[in-house]
């Protein structure tokens, strides 16, 4: 599958303070990149140099095969760019902002027209058309911004903390809507803080700080590389206050040659560690039922994005 | 009981002043406090003692050997001229901020949602930014006083040149005041403050004199000088004329100080009523819906938002009145040139000039706030993401804003038109206006498209473009007085020097050029400026577009610190 977005050693230097140091990145087509550091990583800058905002120091960005710098005039009908801020211009309307961005896209006529009711019902926001830019909330002003991203119809979506400041349901519905985009065949790069968003939204992720690439992979790959335990969460029905199942079921398992260790949880749970290269996990179920125990519930928990973020961001990844 | 009743009625004032004092004290605090800590605060300080210092010193070594009075009158007189120039030039500039920069950031929420009156809010802001400008008074005070040292001045009327001084600094800040409490941005606020403080006196001048001149031959000349002694400028060259033993013994300045406070408070009443309406509108959550179908100007959306708000597309309030005050100019000048019955240009040519004066404004204001607005909203990064080159967004930037005053330029346009036929007003006057007018307006919105560029904050653009424009015409003219004083020449050689500025090219240009058509005639004094003026005209001319032509590159250099 060709690349969507390749970076080769680009390196941006602010007066002396470098933001992105060989910054080494490859998105393939159809791939939705979770780009996650901490605050000045050098997230927003990677983003502006591929939004052709910015110019790099050092090194090559390329979008679908184009060069950024070269040749910034191709790439801009092929990015939609969505700052963490909104972008408004005071005394417009919904319909004509989306207008003003399409005729700076060069969309005309008759097609500008529809391009405008497409991406207002992509997005939800027809019966917003005629609301001021300035009154809409923050979940309606990010929609908004994803809308006027959609218009010259991008092949590449470059999205920097999109789903800051969203309330709850807000963050569902442009959960859903960034789906959506994957299926329609979007090449998604998101910057997010919310790491657990970027889980359930991305297929890869990216982990930077200080301006370098701590990772870079998919998620499935992170946990493999980074998972160096493997933990199997047992839940049993406990009727007595003084835990006797609970108990009972540490004790099941102590000294047992494939379980390293073992920790308690809430009333009825317990958290055991087994042997990483363990294929067959099945004993365990079938033990706590041969023992009389009522087994509810047995689960291998994975790790988090959240988990390998701390794990990547602590060094434990050259 | 009735007693606690009446006492509880009678202690309503002093508590609700309680109030009132206690609210102002933490904006108050936080606006002087914070604004005196700025290396901008020490730079025009500096300034305020430095210039009229300079303009001291100048008048001493050209006063060498003269009798102590006549020194002590000329440097009374220099310090008179230069301070209230300096107050009218900062006054305006320093308060227009105060609440739309609170507007602008979206902390004026903040401060009225905290238990603030609005009428609290408006007095600290005032008194906060007029403490600013009389401390720049009171730093001058010093060169000032050397007068009292050689004698000449009695110290009543050093005490009124000052009292005017304090006069035009109230006047100052009460207008930035009113155009910061009715505007969104700071950039607007700074253009409505210095149209008010340049023009509100003119106006007044041009309106008294006509209404009495026309109607009032009768009343007697005193009544007319007290209405005329009412503008600013009329007092400000009353005074000097006081000094200078020319007119009254009293010049005045006590006056200005009076009518200035009168003023100021009408301001306050009016700002806080509009502090508080806007309070009451949020807590609505109000706000307008507007419903229509939209038209984009010239289909191109970069001119299509530089000229909104501008009379050709969706004015705002500053377009109107921007408007208003240039009908009001053309109506007044016209109706005294008729009324006169003199077929002479010089009125006419005035009007023009003024109308150019009007449009300069408004260019370097919108251009000076066209990228950097964008940048502060956040929608110039959408902007240069799109296929828009960057030339292509600085030239259509630039566009809107001209094309933002082709109203005020058509009224000037009809004008000449109407006064061609009846008057000694010329063909080549009025050509020579619209060519002089165009080349020092593109110049303007270059200056201003530059320092936009390079600005973080609209308010900021706005100020530094003024500075530039209006501090370097006042510099320059300090520097004709010096270069006067000092090493003397002729009228040739010091009106060879006066078209060298921009903002005086615009006036003296079509001024000799109608004078000469007037004249049909030339002298070798009158050809001499007049090649100055076309030198002038294409070196600005070309300086000008250079700026347009290298905003977009300035803009794409922009990227490197983005």
């Amino acid at each position: 599958m060709s690349l969507a977005i390749r970076t080769e050693g680009l390196t941006k230097v602010y007066r002396g303070v470098t933001a992105l140091r060989d910054l080494e990145l490859s998105i393939e087509q159809g791939d939705a990149f979770g780009f996650i550091g901490p605050n000045g990583a050098g997230k927003s800058t990677t983003i502006k140099i591929l939004a052709t905002l910015v110019r790099p120091s050092g090194g090559v960005a390329e979008v679908c095969g184009i060069n950024v710098q070269r040749r910034p005039e191709s790439v801009k009908p092929l990015i939609g760019y969505m700052p963490d801020v909104l972008g408004i211009y005071d005394d417009m309307l919904v319909g004509e902002y989306l207008e003003f961005f399409a005729a700076a896209y060069r969309i005309r006529g008759q097609a500008r027209r529809q391009k405008i009711e497409e991406v207002l019902e992509l997005t939800d926001l027809v019966e917003k058309r005629d609301a001021a830019v300035m009154g809409l909330s923050r979940g309606m002003g990010q929609r908004l911004g994803l809308a006027r991203c959609l218009l010259h119809d991008p092949q590449v979506l470059l999205l920097d903390e999109p789903a800051a400041g969203l309330d709850p349901r807000a963050r569902i519905e442009f959960k859903e809507l960034v789906q959506e985009l994957r299926r329609m065949g979007k090449t998604l790069l998101i910057s997010s803080h919310i790491l657990s968003e970027i889980g359930e939204m991305c297929n890869t992720i990216g982990i930077i700080e200080q301006g370098r690439l701590l990772f870079a992979g998919p998620i499935d790959e992170a946990r493999k590389r980074l998972g160096t335990e493997r933990i199997v969460m047992l839940r049993i029905v406990e009727d007595a206050e003084d835990n006797r199942a609970t108990t009972a079921l540490m004790e099941l398992f102590r000294g047992h040659p494939d379980v390293e260790a073992m920790k308690p949880g809430a009333p009825g749970e317990v958290f055991v560690r087994i042997r990483k290269d363990l294929e067959d996990i099945s004993f365990l179920a079938r033990d706590v039922v041969r023992d009389g125990l009522q087994l509810v519930h047995m689960e291998e928990t994975a790790l988090s994005v959240e988990d390998i973020f701390l794990q990547v961001t602590k060094g434990q990844v050259a | 009981m009735a007693l606690p009743g009446l006492l509880r009625i009678l202690l309503v004032p002093f508590l609700w002043a309680w109030d009132v004092a206690a609210g102002m004290r933490a904006v108050m605090e936080r606006d002087f406090l914070v604004f005196t800590s700025q290396g901008r605060f020490l730079a025009i300080r500096t300034a305020a003692v430095v210039i009229p210092a300079i303009v001291v010193a100048a008048v001493l070594m050209n006063k060498a050997g003269a009798t102590p009075d006549s020194i002590g009158k000329s440097v009374l007189l220099g310090a008179t001229v230069t301070v209230p120039a300096l107050v009218l030039l900062l006054a305006p500039a320093l308060s227009a901020g105060a609440i739309a920069g609170e507007r602008s950031t979206d902390t004026l929420d903040i401060v009225l949602a905290a238990p603030v009156r609005p009428l609290s809010f408006v007095l600290a802001k005032f008194f906060s930014r007029l403490l600013v400008v009389l401390v720049l008074v009171f730093a001058s005070l010093p060169i000032s006083s050397i007068a009292l040292v050689y004698g000449g001045v009695s110290v009543g009327l050093f005490l009124e040149a000052t009292a005017l001084a304090l006069g035009f600094a109230v006047f100052g800040v009460a207008a930035g005041i009113l155009t910061s409490a009715y505007s969104r941005t700071v950039g607007g606020a700074v253009l409505g403050a210095y149209a008010l403080v340049l023009l509100l006196p003119a106006l007044w001048l041009a309106g008294v004199a006509l209404v009495f001149s026309t109607f009032f031959d009768a009343v007697p000349g005193d009544v007319a000088l007290s209405w005329l002694a009412l503008s600013p400028y009329f007092a400000w060259v009353q005074t000097a004329g006081s000094i200078m033993g020319i007119g009254t013994a009293t010049s005045g300045g006590w006056l200005q100080l009076a009518v200035a406070a009168i003023g100021a408070v009408i301001v306050l009443i009016v700002a806080t009523a509009r502090i508080s309406r806007e309070s009451a509108t949020r807590a609505r959550g109000g706000g307008k819906r507007r419903r229509g179908k939209h038209t984009m100007f010239l289909d191109n959306p970069v001119i299509d938002q530089a000229v909104r708000g501008s009379l050709l597309r969706r004015p705002r309030m500053p377009a109107w009145l921007v408007l208003a005050v240039a009908l009001i100019v053309e109506a007044l000048i016209l109706w005294a040139a008729f009324e006169d019955g003199a077929d002479d240009w010089e009125l006419h040519v005035i009007a023009l000039c003024v109308i150019t004066t009007i449009a300069s404004f408004q260019v370097l204001a919108s251009a000076a706030g066209a990228v950097a607005s964008e940048r502060k909203s956040g929608s110039l990064d959408l902007l240069l993401a799109t296929p828009f080159r960057y030339g292509d967004v600085t030239f259509g930037k630039l566009c809107g804003v001209l094309l933002g005053v082709v109203p005020l330029m058509a009224i000037g346009v009809i004008h000449g038109v109407v006064a061609l036929p009846a008057t000694e007003f010329t063909v080549q006057a009025l050509c020579a206006w619209l060519a002089v007018s165009g080349v020092v307006l593109t110049l303007f919105a270059g200056i201003g498209m530059r320092v936009s560029i390079g600005a973080a904050t609209p308010g900021r653009a706005v100020l530094k473009t003024f500075a530039i424009v209006f501090g370097g015409t006042v510099l320059h003219l300090v520097g004709l007085f010096l270069v006067a004083i000092i090493v003397g020449g002729g009228d040739d050689e010091i009106f060879l020097y006066i078209t060298a500025s921009p903002a005086l090219l615009m006036w003296m240009a079509p001024m000799f050029v109608a004078d000469m058509a007037a004249d049909a005639g030339s002298n070798s004094s009158n050809e001499t400026v007049l090649a100055a003026s076309a030198l002038w005209t294409v070196i600005w001319g070309i300086v000008g577009g250079h700026l347009m032509a290298r905003a977009g590159r300035a803009l794409d250099r922009s990227r490197d610190d983005a």
